[in-house]
Protein backbone atom coordinates (compact mmCIF):
# COMPACT_ATOMS: atom_id res chain seq x y z
CA UNK A 1 0.00 0.00 0.00
CA UNK A 2 1.69 3.36 -1.10
CA UNK A 3 2.15 5.87 1.80
CA UNK A 4 -0.94 8.22 -0.26
CA UNK A 5 -3.08 5.64 0.26
CA UNK A 6 -2.42 4.93 3.59
CA UNK A 7 -2.82 8.16 5.07
CA UNK A 8 -6.36 8.01 3.01
CA UNK A 9 -7.14 5.12 4.64
CA UNK A 10 -6.39 6.92 8.23
CA UNK A 11 -8.83 9.49 7.20
CA UNK A 12 -6.87 12.28 5.15
CA UNK A 13 -8.64 14.00 2.98
CA UNK A 14 -5.97 16.06 1.09
CA UNK A 15 -4.63 12.45 0.47
CA UNK A 16 -7.58 11.18 -0.72
CA UNK A 17 -7.86 14.30 -2.87
CA UNK A 18 -4.73 13.35 -4.51
CA UNK A 19 -6.06 10.21 -5.40
CA UNK A 20 -9.21 11.71 -7.25
CA UNK A 21 -6.52 13.66 -9.11
CA UNK A 22 -4.87 10.64 -10.04
CA UNK A 23 -7.46 8.49 -10.70
CA UNK A 24 -10.68 10.57 -11.81
CA UNK A 25 -9.74 10.44 -15.67
CA UNK A 26 -9.75 6.46 -15.90
CA UNK A 27 -12.61 6.27 -13.76
CA UNK A 28 -14.63 9.37 -15.69
CA UNK A 29 -13.76 6.95 -18.65
CA UNK A 30 -15.51 3.87 -17.65
CA UNK A 31 -18.61 5.86 -16.52
CA UNK A 32 -18.80 7.74 -20.03
CA UNK A 33 -18.30 4.89 -21.62
CA UNK A 34 -20.87 2.62 -19.88
CA UNK A 35 -23.86 5.54 -19.14
CA UNK A 36 -23.03 7.21 -22.96
CA UNK A 37 -24.03 10.47 -21.24
CA UNK A 38 -21.24 12.99 -19.75
CA UNK A 39 -23.65 14.39 -16.97
CA UNK A 40 -24.74 11.37 -15.82
CA UNK A 41 -20.94 10.20 -15.98
CA UNK A 42 -20.03 12.82 -13.80
CA UNK A 43 -22.46 12.08 -11.64
CA UNK A 44 -21.53 8.36 -11.45
CA UNK A 45 -17.68 9.49 -10.82
CA UNK A 46 -18.73 11.68 -7.96
CA UNK A 47 -20.25 8.38 -6.60
CA UNK A 48 -17.63 6.40 -7.06
CA UNK A 49 -15.14 8.20 -5.35
CA UNK A 50 -17.99 8.93 -2.30
CA UNK A 51 -18.06 4.98 -1.69
CA UNK A 52 -14.74 4.75 -2.02
CA UNK A 53 -14.49 7.41 0.64
CA UNK A 54 -16.88 5.78 2.69
CA UNK A 55 -15.27 1.81 1.75
CA UNK A 56 -11.02 2.64 2.62
CA UNK A 57 -11.16 1.05 5.53
CA UNK A 58 -12.22 -2.18 3.52
CA UNK A 59 -9.48 -1.81 0.92
CA UNK A 60 -6.47 -3.90 2.25
CA UNK A 61 -3.78 -3.71 -0.29
CA UNK A 62 -4.27 -7.43 -1.79
CA UNK A 63 -4.60 -5.25 -5.32
CA UNK A 64 -3.51 -2.25 -6.25
CA UNK A 65 -5.38 0.66 -5.46
CA UNK A 66 -6.66 1.62 -9.12
CA UNK A 67 -7.51 -2.22 -9.54
CA UNK A 68 -9.66 -1.78 -6.51
CA UNK A 69 -11.19 1.98 -7.35
CA UNK A 70 -11.92 0.19 -10.81
CA UNK A 71 -14.08 -2.70 -9.68
CA UNK A 72 -15.96 -0.34 -7.14
CA UNK A 73 -16.96 1.67 -10.06
CA UNK A 74 -17.99 -0.97 -12.25
CA UNK A 75 -20.33 -1.80 -9.34
CA UNK A 76 -21.58 1.35 -8.55
CA UNK A 77 -22.02 2.21 -12.41
CA UNK A 78 -24.29 -1.21 -13.05
CA UNK A 79 -25.66 -0.85 -9.24
CA UNK A 80 -26.96 2.44 -9.94
CA UNK A 81 -28.59 1.16 -13.56
CA UNK A 82 -29.79 -1.80 -11.69
CA UNK A 83 -31.67 0.19 -8.84
CA UNK A 84 -33.26 2.39 -10.85
CA UNK A 85 -32.80 2.59 -14.74
CA UNK A 86 -33.09 -0.28 -16.11
CA UNK A 87 -36.14 -1.47 -13.76
CA UNK A 88 -37.64 2.13 -15.24
CA UNK A 89 -37.22 1.08 -18.24
CA UNK A 90 -37.99 -2.33 -17.86
CA UNK A 91 -41.53 -0.78 -16.63
CA UNK A 92 -41.81 1.41 -19.56
CA UNK A 93 -41.59 -1.81 -21.85
CA UNK A 94 -43.79 -3.76 -20.92
CA UNK A 95 -46.18 -1.23 -22.30
CA UNK A 96 -43.79 -0.46 -25.34
CA UNK A 97 -41.63 -3.73 -26.36
CA UNK A 98 -39.86 -1.73 -28.98
CA UNK A 99 -37.94 0.50 -26.45
CA UNK A 100 -35.88 -2.74 -25.43
CA UNK A 101 -34.34 -2.11 -29.21
CA UNK A 102 -33.69 1.52 -29.01
CA UNK A 103 -30.21 2.81 -29.11
CA UNK A 104 -28.89 5.43 -26.54
CA UNK A 105 -28.08 7.54 -29.13
CA UNK A 106 -28.79 6.57 -33.11
CA UNK A 107 -26.57 8.56 -34.71
CA UNK A 108 -28.19 10.22 -38.48
CA UNK A 109 -27.90 7.56 -41.64
CA UNK A 110 -24.34 8.49 -43.29
CA UNK A 111 -22.62 10.01 -40.63
CA UNK A 112 -19.13 8.63 -40.19
CA UNK A 113 -18.33 7.78 -36.51
CA UNK A 114 -15.54 7.42 -34.49
CA UNK A 115 -15.54 4.07 -32.00
CA UNK A 116 -16.21 6.20 -28.94
CA UNK A 117 -19.04 7.59 -30.84
CA UNK A 118 -20.22 4.03 -32.28
CA UNK A 119 -19.75 3.04 -28.32
CA UNK A 120 -22.13 5.04 -27.42
CA UNK A 121 -24.93 4.41 -29.90
CA UNK A 122 -25.05 1.04 -28.75
CA UNK A 123 -28.44 -0.41 -27.20
CA UNK A 124 -27.43 -0.18 -23.25
CA UNK A 125 -26.87 -3.67 -22.36
CA UNK A 126 -24.75 -4.84 -25.18
CA UNK A 127 -22.32 -1.33 -24.58
CA UNK A 128 -21.88 -2.77 -20.89
CA UNK A 129 -20.69 -6.24 -22.09
CA UNK A 130 -18.36 -4.42 -25.01
CA UNK A 131 -16.91 -1.78 -22.90
CA UNK A 132 -16.18 -4.11 -20.18
CA UNK A 133 -15.28 -7.04 -22.58
CA UNK A 134 -13.27 -5.62 -24.88
CA UNK A 135 -11.91 -2.31 -24.10
CA UNK A 136 -11.40 -3.06 -19.78
CA UNK A 137 -10.97 -6.23 -20.14
CA UNK A 138 -13.12 -8.27 -18.07
CA UNK A 139 -13.76 -12.09 -18.85
CA UNK A 140 -17.75 -13.16 -19.96
CA UNK A 141 -17.95 -15.20 -16.49
CA UNK A 142 -16.88 -12.26 -14.87
CA UNK A 143 -19.31 -9.98 -16.42
CA UNK A 144 -21.98 -12.32 -16.21
CA UNK A 145 -21.64 -12.28 -12.17
CA UNK A 146 -21.50 -8.82 -11.93
CA UNK A 147 -24.50 -7.83 -14.51
CA UNK A 148 -26.57 -10.61 -13.20
CA UNK A 149 -26.64 -12.22 -16.31
CA UNK A 150 -25.69 -16.02 -17.90
CA UNK A 151 -22.22 -16.59 -19.26
CA UNK A 152 -24.24 -17.53 -23.00
CA UNK A 153 -25.85 -13.96 -22.74
CA UNK A 154 -22.56 -11.88 -22.31
CA UNK A 155 -21.07 -13.63 -25.19
CA UNK A 156 -24.00 -13.27 -27.45
CA UNK A 157 -24.20 -9.75 -26.64
CA UNK A 158 -20.53 -8.99 -26.89
CA UNK A 159 -21.12 -10.39 -30.61
CA UNK A 160 -23.98 -8.46 -31.68
CA UNK A 161 -22.53 -5.29 -30.04
CA UNK A 162 -19.26 -6.12 -32.30
CA UNK A 163 -21.62 -6.37 -35.09
CA UNK A 164 -23.34 -3.24 -34.52
CA UNK A 165 -20.31 -1.57 -34.07
CA UNK A 166 -18.26 -2.43 -37.52
CA UNK A 167 -21.47 -1.94 -39.50
CA UNK A 168 -21.51 1.92 -38.19
CA UNK A 169 -18.03 2.17 -38.36
CA UNK A 170 -17.80 1.08 -42.01
CA UNK A 171 -20.98 3.74 -43.01
CA UNK B 1 -18.02 -28.11 -33.95
CA UNK B 2 -21.25 -26.00 -33.62
CA UNK B 3 -21.19 -22.03 -34.36
CA UNK B 4 -21.65 -21.87 -30.24
CA UNK B 5 -18.39 -23.80 -29.67
CA UNK B 6 -16.49 -22.16 -32.74
CA UNK B 7 -17.39 -18.77 -31.74
CA UNK B 8 -16.12 -19.47 -27.65
CA UNK B 9 -12.76 -20.21 -29.57
CA UNK B 10 -12.54 -16.81 -31.65
CA UNK B 11 -11.02 -14.67 -28.44
CA UNK B 12 -8.92 -17.01 -27.38
CA UNK B 13 -7.39 -17.62 -31.11
CA UNK B 14 -7.27 -13.60 -31.93
CA UNK B 15 -5.19 -13.89 -28.14
CA UNK B 16 -3.11 -16.37 -29.38
CA UNK B 17 -4.47 -18.46 -26.10
CA UNK B 18 -6.04 -21.38 -28.14
CA UNK B 19 -4.11 -24.55 -28.17
CA UNK B 20 -3.12 -26.01 -31.62
CA UNK B 21 -5.78 -28.51 -31.66
CA UNK B 22 -8.31 -26.12 -30.41
CA UNK B 23 -6.98 -23.68 -33.73
CA UNK B 24 -7.28 -26.16 -36.50
CA UNK B 25 -10.90 -27.26 -35.06
CA UNK B 26 -11.58 -23.71 -35.27
CA UNK B 27 -10.57 -23.32 -38.84
CA UNK B 28 -12.17 -26.33 -40.32
CA UNK B 29 -15.62 -24.82 -39.10
CA UNK B 30 -14.22 -21.54 -40.38
CA UNK B 31 -14.03 -23.08 -43.72
CA UNK B 32 -17.11 -23.86 -43.96
CA UNK B 33 -19.66 -21.67 -42.22
CA UNK B 34 -19.71 -17.86 -43.76
CA UNK B 35 -21.75 -16.72 -40.30
CA UNK B 36 -18.89 -17.52 -38.17
CA UNK B 37 -15.97 -15.76 -40.26
CA UNK B 38 -17.92 -12.93 -39.87
CA UNK B 39 -17.88 -13.31 -35.95
CA UNK B 40 -14.15 -13.76 -36.28
CA UNK B 41 -13.76 -10.28 -39.08
CA UNK B 42 -15.81 -8.55 -36.16
CA UNK B 43 -14.03 -9.32 -33.40
CA UNK B 44 -10.46 -8.83 -36.02
CA UNK B 45 -11.77 -5.59 -36.53
CA UNK B 46 -13.12 -4.22 -33.10
CA UNK B 47 -10.75 -5.90 -30.93
CA UNK B 48 -7.26 -4.06 -31.24
CA UNK B 49 -9.43 -1.02 -31.71
CA UNK B 50 -11.05 -0.85 -28.61
CA UNK B 51 -7.83 -2.01 -27.00
CA UNK B 52 -6.25 1.36 -28.64
CA UNK B 53 -9.31 3.80 -26.85
CA UNK B 54 -7.89 5.82 -23.97
CA UNK B 55 -7.88 4.72 -20.91
CA UNK B 56 -8.35 8.20 -19.07
CA UNK B 57 -10.67 11.01 -20.02
CA UNK B 58 -10.52 14.08 -17.96
CA UNK B 59 -13.76 15.16 -16.55
CA UNK B 60 -15.62 18.42 -18.02
CA UNK B 61 -15.61 19.93 -14.58
CA UNK B 62 -13.52 19.61 -11.20
CA UNK B 63 -15.70 17.46 -9.80
CA UNK B 64 -13.41 17.30 -6.37
CA UNK B 65 -15.13 20.20 -4.87
CA UNK B 66 -18.73 18.43 -5.56
CA UNK B 67 -17.28 15.27 -3.57
CA UNK B 68 -15.97 17.29 -0.58
CA UNK B 69 -19.38 18.95 -0.20
CA UNK B 70 -20.82 15.60 -0.32
CA UNK B 71 -18.76 13.83 2.30
CA UNK B 72 -19.39 16.97 4.25
CA UNK B 73 -22.84 17.06 4.06
CA UNK B 74 -23.46 13.05 4.78
CA UNK B 75 -21.61 13.54 7.58
CA UNK B 76 -23.48 16.08 8.91
CA UNK B 77 -26.76 14.94 7.91
CA UNK B 78 -26.06 11.37 9.70
CA UNK B 79 -25.76 13.54 12.75
CA UNK B 80 -28.76 16.13 12.11
CA UNK B 81 -31.42 14.95 10.16
CA UNK B 82 -33.44 12.40 10.68
CA UNK B 83 -33.52 10.29 7.72
CA UNK B 84 -37.32 8.69 7.37
CA UNK B 85 -38.47 11.73 6.48
CA UNK B 86 -38.12 11.89 2.41
CA UNK B 87 -39.65 8.34 2.38
CA UNK B 88 -42.35 9.57 5.04
CA UNK B 89 -43.10 12.34 2.62
CA UNK B 90 -43.45 9.91 -0.38
CA UNK B 91 -45.37 7.43 1.74
CA UNK B 92 -47.93 9.91 2.71
CA UNK B 93 -48.16 11.42 -0.93
CA UNK B 94 -48.73 7.68 -1.64
CA UNK B 95 -51.55 7.34 0.56
CA UNK B 96 -53.59 10.13 -0.73
CA UNK B 97 -52.96 8.43 -4.40
CA UNK B 98 -54.21 5.10 -3.33
CA UNK B 99 -57.19 6.53 -1.65
CA UNK B 100 -58.10 8.20 -4.51
CA UNK B 101 -57.61 5.35 -6.50
CA UNK B 102 -59.43 3.31 -4.69
CA UNK B 103 -62.58 5.82 -5.27
CA UNK B 104 -62.29 5.85 -8.63
CA UNK B 105 -61.80 2.28 -8.77
CA UNK B 106 -65.53 1.88 -7.05
CA UNK B 107 -66.67 4.96 -9.50
CA UNK B 108 -65.66 3.49 -12.47
CA UNK B 109 -67.45 -0.08 -11.66
CA UNK B 110 -70.90 1.85 -10.55
CA UNK B 111 -71.25 4.48 -12.67
CA UNK B 112 -68.91 4.62 -16.03
CA UNK B 113 -69.29 2.39 -19.37
CA UNK B 114 -66.65 -0.20 -19.70
CA UNK B 115 -63.79 0.85 -22.70
CA UNK B 116 -62.43 -2.28 -24.08
CA UNK B 117 -58.62 -2.58 -24.29
CA UNK B 118 -57.86 -3.59 -28.13
CA UNK B 119 -54.50 -4.96 -27.28
CA UNK B 120 -54.97 -7.60 -24.90
CA UNK B 121 -51.53 -6.55 -24.15
CA UNK B 122 -52.92 -6.91 -19.82
CA UNK B 123 -50.90 -10.05 -18.80
CA UNK B 124 -47.51 -9.38 -20.42
CA UNK B 125 -47.54 -5.30 -18.94
CA UNK B 126 -48.44 -6.49 -15.47
CA UNK B 127 -45.99 -9.09 -15.85
CA UNK B 128 -43.29 -6.24 -16.33
CA UNK B 129 -44.55 -4.44 -13.34
CA UNK B 130 -44.27 -7.29 -11.00
CA UNK B 131 -40.86 -8.16 -12.33
CA UNK B 132 -39.94 -4.59 -11.90
CA UNK B 133 -41.68 -4.15 -8.37
CA UNK B 134 -39.61 -7.79 -7.35
CA UNK B 135 -36.11 -6.38 -8.27
CA UNK B 136 -36.82 -3.30 -6.47
CA UNK B 137 -37.93 -5.04 -3.98
CA UNK B 138 -35.13 -7.57 -3.49
CA UNK B 139 -32.76 -4.63 -3.93
CA UNK B 140 -33.95 -2.71 -1.38
CA UNK B 141 -34.34 -5.68 1.09
CA UNK B 142 -30.63 -5.74 0.41
CA UNK B 143 -30.09 -2.48 1.42
CA UNK B 144 -33.12 -2.37 4.32
CA UNK B 145 -30.38 -2.50 7.57
CA UNK B 146 -29.15 0.65 5.89
CA UNK B 147 -32.44 2.73 6.86
CA UNK B 148 -33.99 3.80 10.06
CA UNK B 149 -36.49 1.32 11.69
CA UNK B 150 -38.90 4.38 11.39
CA UNK B 151 -38.59 4.04 7.84
CA UNK B 152 -38.88 0.96 7.23
CA UNK B 153 -41.93 0.45 9.22
CA UNK B 154 -43.53 3.52 7.57
CA UNK B 155 -42.22 1.81 3.96
CA UNK B 156 -44.25 -1.41 4.76
CA UNK B 157 -47.03 -0.04 6.09
CA UNK B 158 -47.47 2.46 2.58
CA UNK B 159 -46.99 -0.78 0.58
CA UNK B 160 -49.39 -2.31 2.12
CA UNK B 161 -51.85 0.19 1.39
CA UNK B 162 -50.53 0.63 -2.61
CA UNK B 163 -50.43 -3.38 -2.34
CA UNK B 164 -54.65 -3.75 -1.73
CA UNK B 165 -55.24 -0.88 -4.38
CA UNK B 166 -53.53 -3.29 -6.26
CA UNK B 167 -55.45 -5.96 -5.47
CA UNK B 168 -58.77 -4.39 -6.02
CA UNK B 169 -57.45 -2.79 -9.26
CA UNK B 170 -57.02 -6.27 -10.54
CA UNK B 171 -59.94 -7.93 -8.76
CA UNK B 172 -62.56 -5.40 -10.50
CA UNK B 173 -60.47 -5.87 -14.07
CA UNK B 174 -61.12 -9.87 -12.76
CA UNK B 175 -65.17 -8.74 -12.78
CA UNK B 176 -64.74 -6.37 -16.03
CA UNK B 177 -61.21 -7.89 -17.99
CA UNK B 178 -60.78 -5.05 -20.57
CA UNK B 179 -61.83 -2.44 -19.09
CA UNK B 180 -59.21 0.16 -20.15
CA UNK B 181 -60.08 2.38 -17.07
CA UNK B 182 -59.47 -0.15 -14.93
CA UNK B 183 -56.46 -1.47 -16.14
CA UNK B 184 -54.99 2.98 -16.36
CA UNK B 185 -55.97 2.76 -12.64
CA UNK B 186 -53.83 -0.57 -12.07
CA UNK B 187 -50.93 0.55 -13.92
CA UNK B 188 -51.20 3.99 -11.65
CA UNK B 189 -50.81 1.90 -8.69
CA UNK B 190 -47.97 0.45 -10.28
CA UNK B 191 -46.05 3.16 -11.02
CA UNK B 192 -46.74 4.54 -7.72
CA UNK B 193 -45.35 1.25 -6.06
CA UNK B 194 -42.43 1.33 -8.17
CA UNK B 195 -41.75 4.97 -7.56
CA UNK B 196 -41.76 4.44 -3.71
CA UNK B 197 -39.64 1.69 -4.08
CA UNK B 198 -37.12 3.51 -6.36
CA UNK B 199 -37.19 6.55 -4.00
CA UNK B 200 -36.63 4.43 -1.07
CA UNK B 201 -33.27 2.66 -2.41
CA UNK B 202 -32.03 5.71 -3.74
CA UNK B 203 -32.32 6.80 0.35
CA UNK B 204 -30.68 3.26 1.33
CA UNK B 205 -27.80 3.87 -1.26
CA UNK B 206 -27.34 7.27 0.06
CA UNK B 207 -27.66 6.22 3.46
Amino acid sequence: MTDLVARACDGDEDAFGDLYRAHAGRIFALCLRLEADAARAEELTQDVFVHAWERLRTFRGESAFGTWLHRLAVNVVLTSRRSTWRRTRRVITAEDPAIFEQAADSPGPGLRLDLDQAIAALPAGARAIFVLHDVEGYQHGEIAALMGVAEGTSKTQLFRARRLLRKALER
Amino acid sequence: MNCDAARDLIDPFLAGTLDAAGRRDLEEHLATCPACRETLEDATALRPAAAALPRSIDPPHDLWPAITRRLSRRTSRRAARPRWQSVALAAAAALVLMAGSSALTLWVVRERGTPRAASGATPAIEAGYVTATADLMRALDAERGRLAPATVATLERNLAVIDAAIAESRAALAADPGNRDLEALLWASYRQKVALLQQASRLAERS
